[in-house]
């Protein structure tokens, strides 16, 4: 059989023949032993395809992907001004810059707690959750917020990073930003109590990703400011 | 399809079928085309799951990851070939953490899932032959084919025999008869004519037959 002929046959098999093709090939097949060979192994081709299984990876790759999503914005937390571009870029400010910086943040912070009265004490947002849970038409987005790990596990390596270079910085620019991450913490914290009475405002979850950002752009820029003095 | 993997759900020629879904135990080839399973929604559990990883929460992403990691590495390793499997698989999941907020749930997450990482695949393939990273060309490879073994018709035979296709023949192949695409959907993701995919699908099964007949 032709080579045009032996086409004819994939498409007999997958039923893409019109009626007049369909009986054509069919009484050539009634004569020619070869082409009904090629058949019977395009439908013995066809069982072994269907008992293909999907197989896992030899290794679990799970750990590597989790590694690069750690250096990438979760999907909902929009990046702002560059924030995503920032986050890889490594920082090397002056003692003045890095002042600069944080008094810019204390005015932004101090907007941003325009709702409530700030009060002592370190908050994290894992952390300033009620044991008990929230109520049940707020489960998901709180759920959603206590199980960040990605943000979590950013927000411990920043820490642990700032804490290490401490001693390096200037007491002052070190109580500047101490100053801003504790009006930022507050502002977290009130943010997540408000939206306990309301679950739905979408200004309060954006702001929350806000102050959350603010956070980690101060510790990751004051970071390297140690490390380059 | 949209370079998110979203697009019309329902083929208006046929509506009994999702275009390129179907189950990982459901083939297209000999079936006349027709999907027999589709991909549907498999548990409140992935829609929570998918929730909570689209809002950051890695857990979450993770038990995504668990639930489609056999599926997405089995096509990149019949797409790609098994030295590829590993680093596409990790590329798709990565991509998907990217694109999560852009899941309309328009399809079975498990649908846009694959468009996702079909996608991802035939823009890597494309890289790679655009760079020339892969040495043996359409012509070598029929050459090779033609004078292996000609082993058993076994699933891990037929793997390998996968392995040693042509691209462009592979790619139709495992779309059409692995994946359950129609030509007109191949055509339109490998930008070609349809009657050129139905030749590389012929060319394929021609090239398998060689190296699986006894």
């Amino acid at each position: 059989m032709s080579e045009h002929a032996t086409e004819r046959l994939s498409a007999y098999l997958d039923g893409d023949l019109a009626a007049p093709d369909r009986e054509a090939v069919e009484r050539h097949l009634a004569g020619c032993r070869e082409c009904a060979a090629v058949l019977e192994d395009l439908g013995r081709l066809a069982r072994a395809v269907g008992e293909l299984e999907d197989r896992e990876p030899v290794a679990d790759l799970w750990p590597g992907i989790a590694g690069r999503l750690a250096s990438r914005t979760s999907p909902r937390v929009v990046p702002i001004d560059g924030a995503r571009a920032r986050g890889r870029r490594r920082f090397s400010f002056t003692m003045p810059q890095l002042a600069a910086a944080a008094i810019a943040l204390v005015v932004l912070s101090g907007a941003a707690v325009w709702w409530g009265s700030p009060r002592q004490g370190d908050v994290a947002l894992d952390r300033s959750l009620p044991a008990d849970g929230p109520a049940p038409e707020t489960a998901g987005v709180l759920v959603s917020l206590e199980a960040d790990a990605a943000y979590s596990d950013a927000l411990a390596d920043l820490e642990r990073a700032f804490e290490a270079s401490r001693d390096q910085l200037d007491p002052a620019t070190v109580a500047t930003v101490e100053r801003n991450l504790a009006i930022i913490d507050e502002a977290i914290r009130q943010t997540v109590e408000a939206l306990r009475a309301d679950p739905g405002s979408t200004f309060l979850y954006d702001h929350l990703e806000r102050s959350r950002r603010q956070k980690l752009d101060v510790l990751r820029q004051a970071t390297p400011a140690l490390q380059a003095t | 399809m949209d370079a998110a993997g979203n697009g019309p759900l329902i083929d208006p020629s046929n509506p009994g079928r999702l275009p390129g879904v179907q189950s990982h135990v459901c083939r297209n080839l000999g079936r006349g085309g027709t999907i027999l399973a589709t991909d549907q929604p498999r548990s409140t559990g992935t829609e929570k799951d998918v929730e909570l990883a689209a809002a950051g929460d890695t857990r979450a992403f993770e038990r995504i990851y668990r639930e489609h990691a056999a599926r997405v590495h089995s096509l990149a390793r019949r797409m790609m070939g098994p030295e590829e499997a590993d680093d596409t698989t990790q590329e798709v999941f990565v991509r998907v953490w990217e694109k999560l907020d852009t899941f309309r749930g328009e399809a079975a997450f498990g649908t846009w899932l694959h468009r996702v990482a079909v996608n991802l695949i035939l823009t890597r393939a494309r890289s790679r032959r655009r760079h020339g990273a892969w040495i043996v060309d359409d012509e070598e490879a029929v050459e090779s084919a033609s004078t292996g073994p000609a082993p058993a018709w076994s699933s891990m035979d037929l793997e390998a025999a996968l392995a040693r296709l042509p691209h462009g023949a592979r790619q139709v192949f495992v779309l059409h008869d692995v994946e359950g695409y129609r030509h007109e959907e191949i055509a339109e993701m490998l930008e070609m004519a349809v009657g050129t995919s139905k030749s590389q699908l012929h060319r394929a099964r021609m090239l398998l037959r060689q190296h699986l007949a006894a």
